[in-house]
């Protein structure tokens, strides 16, 4: 498969993990694990020169390509053949990162054909390997990865010392090379006011949190990402049992303040879903933020069972379908910032009414 | 406010994260982030990445973080003395990467640079992770298998010994301290044997 059709065939298959998680409430959207690993006797893609960063990217490509580790991955890119458009397709894909797409001599992606896991060739490290899966899932995800590293590791030297474990680039990754991590959806508590200080609860426990799109009371989309930190000193089911414990009091308290807010501010909430649904019905022009935060409100609407019509899945499809790669590669054509408004509210406008139109009996 | 990199542009660019308590801002200017690849469109941000890039930065800018960790191990000038102030540069026999690049970039260049940074990583590594050995996994087939999952052992057993002595279960807390003892002892010789590690 060459690399067009590699990138045809991402755009025209839905994305794996965006499915809905019921078990959750779909609080959590997705959970992800990668892992750092360097191949032995071979610098560090940041001093490796380009043989040598050629060299890695063949042995990984043979590794991946000749054995099961990946199924037989039929999706390999080098950063060097495809277009910056491209790239960033990816990158809103979360298939590759922006480091990657920045650096690309000698980088490349394999991608499973489920999307549900990829390795990242000379990013910081030779092998960045990423699982991705729907809603709360980090123990699948764990033994899915920990599968395809065994069996890489049959295959390819990886660079690991006794004392100190896997060797990465960055010291902060060393020992295990983890990084599990999952999204939330947490639009009670942002409009609760409690989000602050949820969040502080968790950095105080050693984990990460960012926002997806923007910080705290200015994140847009209400999606969250919590992290482990630490890597060295804990094994990898220490690390995620501790992240898992975390997320499952997230998701309750989430679900409390959704139906504190049912309970006291009904008309407020509704309100907030009303006006959401409305502007991205309607609206002929639209902003990033504002469909991101729209789309927030409307899945919350969803969650709550206020829309027959409408269902998660196709709201999570949105949240990356308004990315601007995803809406010029839409489009077909190069827009200006005012066009990609506009494309951005037509694609919007026409899912609701399709989905609509598809529930009416 | 100017930009935190080019010191000369208002920055336009804001960005924060909040990691182990503490608090690492960034401003840039719309150049500047540029340069860094950072997409002003919210989407492009992607999330996964934006740490890593503030991460990156902040090592540049000697914001709290690895730099600080690294730099704090570097040696301060002696009072009084007339040597040379600067430590000396050190550089790795393998990749050439040296101490400079590793306290720019927070990163390092090959395996060998473990052993050749091992005085300014020793102090830095504690203040990122719980702890300092790895007891996670192995690659598979490796010989080192064994030392790794015995220290797993000897953490789970350390939980239980803690369990037990908080329900006052005094019994039971004396088995598990002799089986600690006893892999203790089991590593402590596997290491003797392996070399001065």
């Amino acid at each position: 498969m060459n690399t067009n059709e590699a990138i045809n065939r991402l755009l025209s298959s839905k994305v794996s993990w965006l499915e809905p998680d019921s078990s959750n409430d779909d609080i959590a959207i997705c959970s992800r694990i990668r892992l750092a690993r360097n191949i032995a006797g071979i610098p560090f893609p940041i001093a490796a020169d380009s043989t040598r960063r050629a060299e890695v990217r063949s042995a990984i490509e043979e590794a991946s390509g000749n054995s099961d580790c990946l199924g037989k991955p039929e999706m390999f890119f080098k950063m060097n053949d495809i277009s910056p458009l491209h790239r960033k397709l990816l990158l809103e894909r979360r298939l590759i990162s922006s480091e990657l797409s920045g650096a690309p001599d000698g980088s490349a992606l394999v991608v499973a054909n489920d999307e549900s896991s990829s390795i990242m060739i000379n990013e910081e490290d030779h092998l960045r390997i990423q699982v991705l899966h729907p809603g709360l899932d980090l123990e699948q995800s764990w033994l899915q990865i920990n599968r395809i590293d065994d069996c890489l590791s049959e295959h390819l030297p990886f660079a690991w010392d006794p004392q100190l474990g896997y060797l990465t680039s960055c010291p902060t990754n060393v020992g295990t090379g983890i990084r599990a991590s999952v999204m939330l959806h947490l639009p009670g508590l942002i409009i609760s006011g409690q989000i602050e200080a949820a969040m502080h609860g968790i950095r105080t426990l050693g984990l990460a949190v960012r926002g997806i799109y923007g910080e705290g009371t200015e994140n847009h989309g209400g999606l969250f990402q919590i992290s482990n930190q630490s890597t060295l000193g804990e094994s990898e089911l220490m690390i995620i049992e501790r992240l898992d414990t975390v997320i499952r009091q997230l998701i309750t308290h989430e679900k409390n303040a959704r139906a504190m807010m049912l309970e006291n501010n009904k008309f407020v909430l509704l309100n907030l879903v009303g006006r959401a649904y409305g502007k991205l019905r309607h609206s002929f022009i639209l902003s990033i933020a504002e469909a991101l935060s729209s789309l927030s409100a409307l899945r919350l609407g969803v969650d709550l069972k206020m829309f027959s019509s409408l269902n998660i899945r196709a709201i999570n499809d949105l949240f990356i379908e308004v990315n601007p790669a995803h809406l010029l590669m839409t489009a077909g054509k190069p827009l200006n910032e005012t066009e990609q408004d506009i494309k951005r509210a037509e694609v919007v406008r026409e899912t609701l009414r399709k989905l609509e139109t598809e529930a009416k009996p | 406010m100017l930009c935190d990199n080019c010191h000369k542009n208002e920055a336009t660019i804001h960005i924060q994260e909040v990691a182990q308590g503490k608090k690492n801002s960034l401003h840039l200017c719309a150049s500047c982030a540029a340069e860094k690849s950072i997409d002003s469109g919210l989407g492009t941000v992607g999330g996964f990445n934006i740490s890593q890039l503030l991460y990156d930065i902040s090592n540049n800018f000697g914001l709290p973080g690895l730099s600080e960790a690294l730099n704090k191990s570097q040696a301060a000038p002696k009072k009084g003395g007339n040597i040379k102030s600067a430590e000396p540069l050190m550089v790795c026999p393998e990749c050439k990467w040296d101490s400079n690049q590793l306290r720019q970039t927070g990163r390092l260049g090959c395996a060998k640079c473990y052993e050749t940074f091992k005085t300014i990583l020793d102090k830095a590594l504690p203040n990122m992770h719980r702890g300092k050995i790895h007891i996670g996994k192995c690659p598979s087939g490796s010989a080192a298998n064994a030392a790794p999952r015995r220290m797993q052992e000897l953490l789970e057993l350390q939980k239980q010994l803690d369990h037990a002595v908080r329900d006052e279960e005094y019994e039971k807390a004396a088995e598990f301290r002799d089986r600690i003892n006893e892999i203790k002892k089991e590593l402590n010789s596997a290491r003797k044997k392996s070399g001065k590690k």
